[in-house]
């Protein structure tokens, strides 16, 4: 694959815990690949992200030159030519608002109402805090398709990361000569995956749905690791921060980066 | 200035239901030019949706011109604003960004489309008008679609706005019209110095039409308008402000003129 300019959209496993791992975002694995392929990069993704708020994050995040723990010198994909594009997406149940005080879109890293408020949130996901289980929690409406045949009626937070994947497609759309990956690297606990990321479970570990079509199945990184997320590549003895934390540290890093290295020279 | 396409996003003004496809504003543009063009706008958004169209717009759920994108190599971006007065929300029937189409509190409903419940906003809307919230909303959107230049390397982003809610009938210029061409002229002038500064160059077309909003070139006139005032037969004529074919026409002449002096 050619590419000239890497640009990295995720929640924490995409930035990389910068401020506690202390290696800078050259220390992160999208900083570790681009550095690999010697091509420039931008990581621009935002702790606690949702796939709603991880897919605009191109347009979405302000530019500027932020040191800790967040993007530098994000200003545009600069004089790239072919730039690659890759959304890490994560865990489903993260509530996006809009937050008219700033003017932008947020996310919020629980829809768990206790994680609303106080220390945990602001005044306004405290004014939303019963508004996505109770008004949201529910079915879509959509139906996805899979390949059992067996068509599933998909709930609001699922719907809205196959909605988060087809919009991270329509950057390739849109720029020329552009690459668009997306993936999952952190995986949750409200719709965890089963085998791999075509099979959705309950937390009981009760398939819900198998052989799932997620769209542009061709431009998903999850096919380097056996389709699972690349959160699994992490031994939870010594590839984690530490117990409470499961952010990858230094060596998870690594082997998360590994993936893409291998994965994109393969291609 | 030199474009090989056109890509157009706003609200029901530039691409309204009842207004067939090739006959909205964009698709005039891009015959006049001769260059495939794309008509991404959408009824009921606000400024903040409108600047996230190129991408939450999905080409299999709507008719929208021309659906190669790849063939688009120096695009001319055009974004039609419309009334501040629209709340961005994330509607969870849409999975995305969507928007209260009408901040009044009669209109706030449970809206089935978006599957927002809008009278949970109402506070948050109330605190917004008092607080000059919309504004700032306005801002961001504004810096949000000039972003689109920076990513789509030789495009170049045409911005303006066309609704106007403060129209009245008639030829005469009534003391609220003339309070809502200050009032909006005030807003427009803000946002494109607002541009100027930080990111260089604004191309503004309301400067064409004395910095008013474009919907106002209509000047209340019955004919441009789908049914600007007559009550008479509100069954099957209701009151539509949206302009006719005529109308547009004008829309899509001082656009061009706009395009043609830069």
């Amino acid at each position: 694959m050619e590419f000239d300019f890497i640009l990295a959209c995720g929640d924490s496993f995409t930035e990389g815990c910068q401020e506690r791992i202390g290696r800078g975002i050259n220390g992160t694995w999208p900083g570790i690949v681009a550095n690999h392929f010697g091509v420039p990069f931008a990581n621009i993704a935002t702790g606690g992200s949702s796939n709603t708020t991880i897919a605009l994050q191109p347009v979405n995040t302000p530019h500027g030159n932020i040191q800790d723990g967040a993007w530098i010198d994000w200003s545009g994909i600069g004089d790239s030519k072919k730039p690659l594009i890759i959304f890490a997406f994560t865990i489903m149940d993260r509530w996006t608002y809009f937050h008219p005080e700033v003017g932008t879109i947020h996310s919020h890293y629980s829809i768990d109402p206790q994680y609303m408020e106080g220390i945990n949130g602001n005044k306004w996901t405290a004014m939303q805090k019963h508004i996505p289980i109770d008004a949201f929690g529910g079915y879509s409406g959509k139906w996805l398709k899979t390949t059992t045949g067996k068509p599933y009626q998909v709930e609001n937070f699922l719907w809205a990361t196959i909605q988060a994947i087809m919009t991270a497609m329509q950057y390739q759309s849109l720029i020329p000569n552009a690459t668009v990956l997306w993936g999952f690297i952190h995986e949750g606990s409200a719709y965890p995956f089963g085998k791999d990321i075509t099979q959705l479970t309950t937390f009981e570990d009760d398939i819900v749905v198998d052989g799932v079509v997620w769209p542009s199945m061709d431009s998903c990184f999850n096919k380097w690791f056996d389709y699972k997320p690349l959160q699994r590549v992490l031994n939870e003895e010594d590839d984690i921060i530490g117990q409470g934390d499961r952010h990858p540290n230094r060596k998870g890093i690594q082997s998360i980066a590994n993936i893409f290295i291998e994965g994109l020279n393969e291609v | 200035m030199k474009f090989d396409s056109i890509i157009a996003c706003g609200d029901s003004f530039t691409r309204y239901h009842k207004t067939a496809l090739e006959k909205t504003w964009p698709c005039l543009l891009g015959e006049h030019y001769n260059v495939p063009w794309a008509n991404l706008a959408k009824g009921g958004c606000s400024n903040y949706e409108i600047a996230l169209q190129p991408i939450q717009f999905q080409p299999d759920t709507h008719e929208w011109g021309n659906p190669n994108y790849l063939e688009f190599k120096k695009p001319l971006l055009i974004f039609g604003l419309t009334t501040p007065w629209r709340l961005p929300v994330f509607a969870p029937a849409e999975g995305r960004l969507s928007s209260i189409a009408s901040i009044l509190p009669e209109d706030l409903i449970y809206n089935p489309y978006t599957g927002v419940d809008e009278k949970m906003y109402e506070g948050t809307i109330n605190r917004g008008i008092i607080h000059d919230w919309f504004q700032q909303i306005d801002i961001h959107a504004i810096e949000l679609m000039h972003k689109w230049g920076q990513l789509f390397k030789d495009s170049t982003v045409l911005w303006g706005t066309i609704h106007f809610q403060w129209d009245d009938p008639g030829s005469v210029m009534t003391d609220t019209v003339k309070r809502g061409l200050e009032e909006e002229e005030g807003r427009i002038i803000t946002l494109h110095r607002h541009v100027e500064s930080k990111i260089g160059k604004s191309y503004c077309f309301n400067e064409i039409t004395d910095w008013w909003p474009l919907q106002h070139c209509l000047g209340g006139d019955n004919n441009l308008h789908i049914n600007w005032d007559d009550k008479s037969n509100l069954e099957f004529n209701p009151i539509d402000r949206h302009p006719t074919n005529e109308g547009i026409q004008l829309f899509a002449d001082n656009l061009i003129k706009y395009i043609d002096n830069i």
